[in-house]
């Protein structure tokens, strides 16, 4: 999956949770003052992230995901992880 | 005429080695910074109970600089938490020293009436319905009385209740609401500080009246959070969930405080996440059932102690997270009770955790027995009824066992690790909880 596809991705997931248009949030936007995300909803955005592509975050990584930027750097470096290891 | 209403909110630690302990272990002082940052819901009554005539002027102590100039208000009311109680006496005589007269009211002056009245021209005990409007006219009358006393019961019914001035904190900096539903709770532990005491009995607001309150609070705010100034919204399961229906549309997010039997009722827990509770907070106390004895009149928590694991479990898989409060030093606490609760928050996967130390605040059943047995450590300790600092001698260890076992325990608790292990359990019951959700409509789920 690409960065792009990342994105889409993650604003689908977060506008479903949070019930509100995400398709022109900044991607460096902090979710909680654009979207009103609290850090329960962050965990439940990510877990659905991990159910959605079959992955695991490290937990320090958790607490990285306050923007969309966020999110896909640390989707993308759980993935490229776990490629590693499968390779 | 102009009054001014000041707040004194939050708490401050007194204990070094435990303000230092909030600094490394962020978690340990969160639920402190919420509370610190929640407008006084009391004053925003007062000013409601006010004749419209009169200007009203709503201030955050803490938002005035140190060496500010007091502004001269005709009247000045204080409220204030038994923490910060002398700092209140100290304005309210900067005050009066000015010529402004000074009111002092809230939950301590409630419980301290003689202490409190040395540093005010007038005192309020319990709550301003019932009072304030006395007061005014006694004031403008120029027959302001030393002393008025609040109503205890049917502070909600018409005639007695007061829509609060939510519009006083309109271009303010919060982000969590303040509501009321209830005041009091029926369970009465016996520490208990809060608006039991200034009641003689569980009363409950009027589901319209809520909902008018709630659309009032956070039209102030952007992007708002409600916290329920309550002690125990769902005593009453049947006014909780018409509560609920009627929230649901609103699609708020919200936290409150209520008790562990919300879990023995699916329909509930399911309508309270419906409605956008986002976390509540239950009063666990202790991890041992001994430990509840005795605690409130009838051991109502002592009796449910065995249900607690499944009934956290239940509540968290419902989708709302639990921030499980506990009380270290009850008389049956011995230095092996650290251990057992870091044990007992692990088995129990709280998302949050909040561990206080036995706190006897002037005016409880608590203070009255400590104080009796010979067990209070000074006269007078209000500054250090912050739920962190030791102020009585403990049964069954040294006060140094129980700072330094409280120390211990907070690391143990707050630290990253465990708190990434119960973030990852909570995670884990997300997607449990989406996949019974795909199960049961056959599609992917949606939230």
């Amino acid at each position: 999956m690409n960065r792009s596809e990342l994105e889409n991705e993650v604003r689908t997931t977060l506008a479903r949770l949070t019930e509100q248009d995400t398709s022109e949030i900044p991607t460096d936007a902090d979710l909680g003052d654009a979207l009103g995300l609290d850090s329960l909803g962050r965990l439940e955005l990510l877990a659905e992230v991990e159910d959605r592509l079959d992955m695991l975050f490290d937990d320090v990584d958790i607490n990285l995901a306050k923007s969309i930027d966020g999110i896909i750097e640390i989707t993308e470096h759980s993935i490229a992880k776990l490629e590693a290891e499968a390779g | 005429m102009r009054i001014g209403l000041i707040a004194m909110s939050g708490v401050r630690v007194r204990t070094k080695e435990l303000s230092e302990l909030g600094v490394t272990l962020p978690q340990f002082v969160s639920r402190g910074k919420v509370i610190a940052s929640l407008p006084s819901l009391g004053l925003l009554t007062v000013a409601a109970l006010t004749p419209p005539d009169i200007k009203v002027e709503y201030i955050e102590y803490d938002a005035l600089p140190d060496n500010t100039a007091l502004e001269r208000f005709d009247l000045v009311g204080i409220s204030s938490f038994t923490a910060r109680i002398d700092a209140a006496y100290t304005l309210a005589d900067r005050y009066r020293a000015l010529g402004v007269p000074v009111v002092l009211g809230g939950l301590h002056v409630s419980l301290m009436p003689e202490e409190a009245a040395a540093h005010a021209d007038a005192i309020v005990i319990d709550g301003a319905e019932g009072a304030w409007p006395q007061l005014i006219s006694d004031f403008r009358a120029g027959r302001m009385r030393k002393r008025y006393r609040g109503l205890r019961k049917g502070v909600f019914t018409a005639g007695n209740y007061a829509f609060p001035r939510f519009e006083l904190l309109r271009n303010r900096p919060y982000n969590r609401a303040t509501v009321q539903t209830s005041r009091g709770c029926p369970i009465n532990c016996e520490f208990c500080a809060a608006s039991i005491r200034i009641t003689s009995s569980f009363q409950q607001k009027p589901v319209d009246l809520v909902i008018d309150e709630l659309r009032a609070a956070t039209g102030v705010i952007d992007t708002p959070f409600v916290e329920f100034a309550d002690d125990n919204t769902f005593v009453n399961k049947k006014w909780g969930k018409a509560l609920l229906r009627e929230m649901a549309p609103m699609k708020l997010r919200w936290f409150t405080e209520t008790d562990i039997t919300v879990a023995e009722d699916p329909e509930l827990l399911d309508l309270m996440r419906a409605a956008g509770c986002r976390q509540i907070l239950v009063g666990l106390e202790s991890p041992d059932a001994a430990g509840l004895r005795g605690l409130d009149p009838h051991d109502w928590k002592a009796k449910r102690f065995d249900r607690y694991l499944a009934a956290i479990s239940r509540i968290q898989s419902a989708g709302i997270s639990v921030n499980g409060t506990f009380v270290l030093g009850l008389d049956t606490h011995t230095t092996a009770v650290f251990a057992e609760l870091r044990d007992f928050v692990r088995a129990a996967n709280l998302l949050e955790v909040q561990i206080t130390v036995l706190t006897p605040f002037p005016g409880t059943p608590l203070y009255a027995r400590l104080k009796q047995a010979g067990r209070l450590l000074t006269d007078r300790f209000w500054d250090r009824c912050t739920l962190f600092d030791v102020n009585y001698r403990p049964q069954q260890m040294s006060v140094e066992d129980l700072e330094d076992g409280f120390r211990w325990l907070a690391a143990e608790v707050y630290n990253d690790h465990e708190y990434y292990r119960r973030k990852r359990h909570y995670m884990d019951l997300v997607k449990a909880r989406n996949a019974r959700a795909d199960r049961k409509s056959g599609d992917r789920h949606v939230a």
